[in-house]
């Protein structure tokens, strides 16, 4: 059973055995809160650049042409928050994930048919930023909330052969239901958490910052 | 110390050239001496030129020097490149003559009537290093320095400027694309180099500005600063059917920017590109079939029988290293 299913299971198993009613996933201030994740992060496109050569006069000719993207692919990530009061949050966050790099050649002059050509990246970000609740915007359980904030990418390409770094924004939202809440306790209550983020990566060897959506689960517990 | 000497001929002709002599494989020239292959270049921070004081219809002395001087300067002011040249003077001293000058003149040469221009280089066989290196263009064409160019003539700064690159110890690079003509001669389709051994005709100013496999090159040769250590290299081997490929024409492409940067196989089949921003590349090989082979490198052992062929994976030039040396397998044509 591989890593992302095994905390796919434990989050499920989590689910059935909650009982909603009497929980809340409001932490008291000053309290710290620890989660882990799976989900997905989604790919980018980085767009068609030709191999175009000079010719005798204004037009190039075009050697062939690609098409660049980068895949999507699972990730893991963990959580560290602080609840400055029961509104606001700042949390920190660590996330891996190993997406592959794709090249499509095609048209080329003197071959018919595309070629694809790949590489695998490692992808981590270590980022940090400020969540709101919005209680009053409660229902069903579920309490949604609102996240931005600003990261540090770094970037290893395959063979670890360049090591490319960057910074991020990030905007996004999701909801947080509660599992179980006690008043003793070193642990104090347990939620689980959705995020959906768009995340604006900017890396030094690309010319334009790049969007990537994600998408996560985490179970949080609070101490 | 008793110096050996060899001369060595770079020609850029009108359809289809050769290059005869010592060029060597890559984009450098060199010779082959005691030790191996040996890269031809000077090693004076300032290199002094002479321009002969005879013009052609159409082009002034003045008008050849100054004409020159602008190609010298294209090449001197790649900024990851240290080297420098001086303009010594007009002198009745034509190219060719074995006098420790380097003259870039005209001449007359009916015989070469594909030729425009041609290099030729006196060099210590022992270090590598040109002692003079000579320019001759072909009077027997029509030359023109309008600032846009002359739709019946050569532009002369295009052609100094490919001339000069092999003044630098430059060979011919093979990006570019050509199609047969019906006279045997061949019609560039696309160049990727000003290095391209053919000329891409008459009226045509684009080579006036070097192309990224240009300054590549110059770069390695000539490295300035920190360029060994901002840029990258990668390398690898070609194969068929379990067997070295001399000759194999090696692209590699950023999908970032656009770049195209070539190189060869020696005989073991192996190949080096460098002077590579740090990235991802595609690799592409090819034959050697835009233009005669010997334009490139010795004809001997080299293969063309394969076809174009992408590595599957994309290749990391890294920051001041190489990557892992990768071979290509190519399928026979």
């Amino acid at each position: 059973m591989n890593r992302r299913r095994m905390i796919c299971v434990a989050l499920f198993a989590a689910i059935v055995a909650v009982r909603v009613e009497a929980q809340t996933t409001s932490p008291a201030p000053g309290r710290l809160q620890v989660s882990v994740g799976a989900g997905w992060l989604g790919g980018a496109e980085f767009g068609e650049q030709p191999a175009d050569l000079r010719t005798a006069s204004s037009s190039a000719y075009r050697l062939f042409q690609s098409d660049t993207h980068l895949g999507g692919t699972g990730l893991f990530e963990a959580r560290v928050g602080f609840a400055l009061t029961k509104r606001y949050a700042i949390e920190g966050r660590a996330a891996i994930a190993s997406p592959e790099l794709q090249t499509t050649v095609s048209s080329d002059a003197e071959a018919s048919g595309s070629f694809t050509a790949v590489e695998g990246i490692d992808q981590y970000i270590f980022d940090g930023g400020v969540l709101v609740r919005l209680d009053e915007w409660q229902a069903f359980g579920l309490t949604p909330f609102a996240i931005g904030g600003v990261g540090y990418v770094r970037q290893l390409h395959e063979d670890r052969q360049l090591v490319e770094t960057g910074h991020l924004f990030y905007v996004g939202g999701g909801v947080m239901r509660g599992l179980f809440a006690r008043s003793q306790g070193f642990i104090r209550s347990g939620s689980i958490r959705a995020d959906l983020r768009l995340n604006v990566l900017s890396l030094e060897l690309e010319d334009d910052s790049r969007p990537q959506g994600s998408v996560s689960a985490s179970l949080v517990l609070t101490f | 110390m008793s110096r050996g000497r060899i001369r060595a001929w770079c020609v850029i002709a009108v359809f289809v050239l050769a290059l005869p002599g010592t060029a060597d494989a890559y984009i450098h020239l060199g010779f082959e001496g005691s030790g191996g292959t040996r890269a031809i270049k000077w090693n004076a921070p300032r290199v002094r030129w002479y321009a002969n004081n005879g013009g052609v219809p159409g082009v002034t002395a003045s008008q050849f020097q100054s004409e020159l001087a602008q190609a010298f300067l294209t090449w001197e002011n790649v900024p990851t490149a240290s080297i420098a040249f001086e303009f010594g003077g007009f002198t009745a001293a034509v190219p060719f003559d074995d006098d420790d000058l380097s003259v870039l003149g005209f001449q007359s040469e009916p015989d070469m009537d594909r030729v425009l221009g041609a290099t030729s280089f006196i060099v210590d066989v022992f270090s590598g290093t040109i002692i003079e290196s000579d320019v001759f263009f072909n009077s027997i064409f029509s030359w023109s320095v309008a600032a846009a160019g002359d739709s019946n003539r050569f532009d002369l700064r295009s052609v100094a400027t490919h001339e000069i690159g092999h003044f630098l110890g430059l060979g011919h690079s093979a990006i570019g694309e050509t199609e047969l003509r019906p006279d045997g001669g061949r019609r560039v389709l696309g160049s990727g180099a000003v290095m391209f051994p053919i000329s891409l005709g008459r009226g045509v100013i684009a080579d006036r500005d070097l192309q990224p496999d240009d300054i590549a090159g110059a770069s390695d040769l000539y490295p300035d600063g920190d360029v060994r250590d901002d840029t990258g290299i990668v390398s690898g081997r070609v194969r068929l059917n379990n067997a070295p490929v001399k000759g194999a024409h090696v692209v590699a492409f950023s999908p970032q920017t656009g770049v195209l940067i070539g190189n060869f196989t020696v005989a073991d089949g192996t190949f080096r590109i460098a002077g590579l921003s740090p990235g991802p590349y595609v690799i592409r090989v090819e034959p050697l079939d835009d233009a005669d082979v010997d334009s490139f490198m010795d004809p001997q052992g080299v293969n063309v029988n394969f076809r174009v062929t992408f590595h599957p994976r994309l290749i990391v030039a890294p920051r001041g290293g190489s990557s892992p040396s990768f071979d290509v397998t190519v399928p026979a044509k």
